[in-house]
Parts: structure tokens; C-alpha cells; sequence
């Protein structure tokens, strides 16, 4: 495990390099099948799927993975594990995952700092916890019972929030820290996220950024938000719809000084533009990760001299 | 906190909560208002915040509906269509979260709640089974040409069951198959019916062929019962009989041809068994 890459070590084969990657969506998968990628574009260094899309018995959606993964380092994003349930976690659930992460063999596995079933209800959506000890628990919990099941280090996504629970008394930085200190997992930082968060909530994304463990630190992603006022307020949702705004490059940039280059991921779920667009963003991370990896390099090299001055 | 299977206030409060939240999102106005109460008031207030989520669940869930019954959806048009969508939703919400699951019983839901005419009723049904078949287990295929090497004399013992994608409905509506499959587009593969007319057929196999595209076949009462009988694993000769009620005569040939034709039969270990061979050899 290195600096810049500390979670390719753990990972399974097809490792992800620090690189920028973008969403699979089906309506692009013709292109990667059929190796049309459109012209001028480069292809990106990895591919993302939402895990639960994949959770069947058969058909045209496994083939086409199983091909294009031949191709493409592959990581598998879930969203339905819901990792914050106090219910505990759905075996058959965990199953199904294990079954298709062992199938298409992912370097990496991911899904995210919420909930989404209780009561043998299943809300579509990822929803928030209370920031409080009892929920801390319930997902250090859960995340140990997921990584042991499905045989793998999980990276678990920090939310989108638009709303905050009165007892909440955890910052979020420190319940992820936690989080990674009691169960070893990895973290996966949507910058997008946190700039939503700040604007919602006023989570300061520095502050956030200098807390969390950065050498858990497994993924990023970026994705477009959009705004929609409300009763003459403004709120930015997560809806992965639109280019990645500049703030959250800027915001990216940051945490790319803190952490090093890191598989970053170009996520696009809703109005989903053509591949050329998608891939653009992906060239453009690339470019930042670029820059990141140089200057890490340098000052790597200014520290080597460092000793030899100071003799 | 204990372990799992100790009790824990704090944990039991969590899960309090999170049913009140999930029956927020799905529309339960008193749970909406519990949840809302403990919510932070800043800025913008928290029944505006919650209802995001509310929202957040209700659109997608009425687009993975939407998606599962394309040819419904065109039917009713949109507005009707979500109505129904956002009662079905209300009243029997997804438990898990593979939503490729989600959406069985809505074709039943629609026939009992909404009094929807009977082509509806079965536009929806073409529709679910379209789309259980692009998600069905693979199977490997009989080829025509397994069968066509042995000998004669065996066929009458031979058992065809269908490819595990295979769905077999019968149509009281006899211009369903036919609306469906116009409104279906480009989505299904409509193949032409060795027997009826596609416009008066008595129902339809859809199933998922080699090539991995869903297709259809208009099926006459006497085929309808003579595939049902094969995929209950009658032999073919007994197959054909059972088709006798049936008020026209069963082309077989015909019927084989063109199921062959789709990869409509399931190969097994044993290609074609035979009567009196049940299972598969030591």
C-alpha cells in the first residue's frame, strides 16, 4: 500500500488506477460493447456500475457486463445495502451481492453512509441518519457484517443531505473517522456531495476533508447538482444530471492536496448526455489528476533533499 | 451497545424511526408529520426538506413502473398512468431493492382497483411478462437439428420443456396481442403465428431468445394448451392431445417450427427425453 494508490492492494484483479473513470449508464454501453467510443474521445481508465442493476437471474445486462469487464477495470457502486438500517442487513440482500461481485470480480465495492428499508419497506432513496453514538453503532455494525459477507474492504460514500435531525451530535467527518477506525473500511468522498451539504447544511467541506482519514480514502466522485428553489430558498439536489459545476472542481482540487491522486469517477444518472460529453469530464479530471500526481511527485523529491541540506 | 439479539433502547429507537421515515416517504401523512417534528427548522422548513425525499421516491419508483409496462403506460397516457403508478406504490410498496422486482401484481392491480377494460387488463400482463423474460435465468436451446436426428419413432415420447424465460397468457381479449405488440415498438421481436391471425389470437408465448431479445409468437387455443401441457412436462403425444378441446385443430408442426425457429425449448443434459426416461442419466 503506497500514498497514492492505498487501496489497489486490496483490491481484486483489474486494479484501478488513480485515474478518472465514468458511470456505465445501458444507453452507452452499445459503444464500449462495439469498441465505438466517439471520435477524439479517449477511453476512460475504468468503469462504474450501480451494483443492484446487475442482481439478476440473467439476460442482455450480465452478458454485456461480463464483456465489457474483459476490457475495463470494473467498480461495482451499491446502493441498496442500507448500511444505517437498525434492522440489520438483508442476508438475501448480501447474498445476491456476493454471487455477482465473485462473478465479475470488481476492484473495488462501494455503497453509502445512509438507509433505505425498514419495516420491510423499501424507500427508493438514500436516506439520512441521525448522527448520534446508537447509529454509529448500527453501521459499524452493518459494515462489518457487509465486508465479511460479501469477502471484501467496502468504501462507504458520504450523503447528499437536505435535512438534519435535531439530536444529531456526531459531526459527519468524525462518524466516518470512526467508522473506518472500528471496522477498517474504506471511504469513497463524493466532493459533489459536500458541496451540496455545505450549501444545504452549512458543512464546512475543509474542515470536513482535514478530519476524515485520508489514507482510507479509496475513490472520489464528481457529478453535476442542480438547483430548485423553495419557498424563496435555494436548494442544491444531488441529482447527478448536469456537468460538474466549478466550485466543485475547485473543491476537488483540495482534496486531491489532501489526499493524492485517487480513482475519481465522472457520475451521470439522470438527462444523461451523449458519450462525448461524459468522457470530456472524465479528460478533465484526468488533467487534475495529472497535476495532482506532479506535484505529489514533487514534493516527494523536495523532501528526499530535505536531509542532505540540513547536513 | 450489545451485540445482535440483545435488546438496546437506543438501537429500537433508530428503527422506530426509520419505520415512521420510510412511511414518510411513501406518502403516510401522520408518520410524514412525526418524523418532520424531529427534524432541524433552519432556513427552510423541515416538512419542505422531507418532502425532497417523498418526492425523491415517488418519481423514481413511478419511472421503474413506467419502464416495466412501456406499452401500459402508452395506453393510458402519462397522466393516468402515474395516477395509478402513485396508488399502486402507496398500496403495495417495494420490499427490497432490486427494482427489477418491483411491479408484480400491478397488471392485477390495475384490472381490480382501477376497473380498467379487459385489453388493458392484458396489454398490462404482455407487458410484466416481456418483462420477467429480459431478466429470466439463461438456458441453453434445443436446435432443431437435435431433434431432427432422432429417430421418428421417439417423438411422440419426447418431453420440450421451455427456456426458463418462457411465459404462456391467455388473451379474453383477442385484439390485446396485437395492440400490444404494435405498441411494444422496437422492444419486442413480434414473430408471426403459425396458427390465427396475430389480431384474433387467444393468447401469446413471450419468452427471451438466444440473441438475448424478448419475443413474441400470437398463440390459437389449441397451441396455447399444447405448450402449457409441454412445460408441465407432458410428452409431446400427449402434449398434442391435451390441445383437443381446443376449437380449432393444432398445427404441431407448425408450432415446433416456429418455437424451435426462437429457441423457444430448454436443451438438457439429455437433449430430448424420451417418455418413461425421467431425469437425467447416472
Amino acid at each position: 500500500m503506497t500514498a497514492q494508490d492505498p487501496v489497489a492492494a486490496e483490491t481484486r484483479p483489474g486494479r484501478i488506477a488513480a485515474r478518472a473513470g465514468i458511470g456505465l449508464r445501458h444507453r452507452h454501453v452499445p459503444a464500449f460493447l462495439d469498441g465505438a467510443l466517439p471520435d477524439g474521445c479517449a477511453a476512460p481508465a475504468w468503469l462504474e456500475v450501480h451494483s443492484e442493476n446487475y442482481l439478476v437471474s440473467g439476460g442482455p445486462r450480465l452478458a454485456q457486463l461480463e464483456r465489457i469487464r474483459r476490457d475495463y477495470p470494473l467498480s461495482c457502486h451499491g446502493v441498496g445495502l442500507s448500511l444505517g438500517s437498525a434492522e440489520g442487513l438483508d442476508p438475501d440482500h448480501l447474498a445476491a451481492l456476493r454471487g455477482l461481485y465473485d462473478r465479475v470480480e470488481p476492484a473495488l465495492v462501494s455503497d453509502h453512509l445512509s438507509w433505505s428499508v425498514a419495516g420491510g419497506t423499501y424507500a427508493s432513496d438514500l436516506l439520512p441518519l441521525p448522527m448520534t453514538e446508537a447509529a454509529l453503532d448500527v453501521v459499524v455494525r452493518n459494515v462489518a457484517r457487509a465486508q465479511e459477507a460479501l469477502g471484501r474492504r467496502l468504501a462507504v460514500e458520504n450523503p447528499s443531505c437536505y435535512l438534519a435531525f435535531a439530536d444529531s451530535t456526531i459531526p459527519e467527518a468524525e462518524f466516518l473517522a470512526e467508522l473506518v477506525r472500528r471496522t477498517g473500511c474504506a471511504l469513497l468522498v463524493d466532493v459533489n456531495n459536500l458541496f451540496v451539504c455545505r450549501h444545504n447544511l452549512g458543512l464546512d467541506p475543509e474542515d470536513w476533508l482535514a478530519r476524515i482519514p485520508g489514507e482510507a480514502v479509496a475513490e472520489l466522485h464528481l457529478a453535476g447538482h442542480a438547483r430548485l428553489e423553495v419557498e424563496g430558498e435555494t436548494l442544491l439536489i444531488d441529482d447527478h444530471g448536469a456537468r460538474v459545476a466549478e466550485p466543485v472542481w475547485r473543491l476537488y482540487e483540495t482534496a486531491l492536496e489532501r489526499f493524492g491522486p485517487r480513482p475519481t469517477l465522472i457520475e451521470w444518472d439522470t438527462a444523461l448526455p451523449p458519450l462525448d460529453v461524459l468522457l470530456g469530464e472524465a479528460e478533465r479530471a484526468d488533467a487534475v489528476l495529472a497535476r495532482a500526481a506532479a506535484a505529489t511527485a514533487e514534493t516527494s523529491r523536495h523532501r528526499l533533499r530535505e536531509p542532505a541540506h540540513a547536513g | 451497545m450489545p451485540g445482535d439479539g440483545r435488546p438496546d433502547p437506543r438501537r429500537d429507537d433508530l428503527a422506530a424511526l426509520q419505520r415512521r421515515m420510510v412511511g414518510a416517504v411513501h406518502g403516510d401523512a401522520e408518520a410524514f408529520r412525526a418524523v418532520a417534528a424531529g427534524l432541524c427548522d433552519s432556513r427552510l422548513p423541515a416538512d419542505k426538506r422531507l418532502f425532497l425525499h417523498l418526492n425523491t421516491v415517488t418519481h423514481a419508483l413511478t419511472g421503474v413502473l413506467r419502464e416495466a409496462y412501456p406499452a401500459t403506460a402508452r395506453q393510458l397516457g402519462a397522466e393516468r398512468f402515474e395516477a395509478q403508478a402513485k396508488a399502486f406504490l402507496r398500496a403495495e410498496p417495494p420490499s427490497a431493492a432490486v427494482l427489477s422486482r418491483y411491479g408484480a401484481g400491478f397488471e392485477r392491480f390495475l384490472a381490480a382497483a382501477s376497473r380498467l377494460p379487459e385489453g388493458t387488463a392484458a396489454l398490462a400482463r404482455l407487458d410484466w411478462a416481456a418483462h420477467e423474460a429480459y431478466f429470466a435465468a439463461d438456458a441453453a436451446v434445443l436446435a432443431a437439428a437435435e431433434l431432427a436426428a432422432l429417430p421418428e419413432a421417439a417423438h411422440a415420447g419426447l418431453r420440450l420443456p421451455l427456456v426458463p424465460s418462457a411465459r404462456l397468457l391467455p388473451l379474453p381479449a383477442p385484439a390485446a396481442w396485437a395492440r400490444w405488440s404494435a405498441l411494444s415498438g422496437e422492444a419486442v421481436v413480434v414473430l408471426p403465428g403459425a396458427g390465427p391471425e396475430g389480431r384474433g389470437a387467444a393468447g401469446a408465448a413471450v419468452w427471451r431468445r438466444p440473441d438475448l431479445r424478448v419475443a413474441t409468437l400470437p398463440l390459437s387455443g389449441a397451441e396455447l394448451l399444447c405448450l402449457a401441457a409441454l412445460e408441465a412436462g407432458e410428452p409431446l403425444l400427449a402434449a398434442a392431445e391435451a390441445a383437443a378441446p381446443a376449437a380449432e385443430p393444432l398445427d404441431l408442426a407448425a408450432l415446433l417450427t416456429a418455437g424451435l425457429a426462437g429457441g423457444l425449448f430448454r436443451a438438457s443434459e439429455v437433449p430430448c427425453r424420451l417418455d418413461g426416461q425421467r431425469g437425467n442419466p447416472p
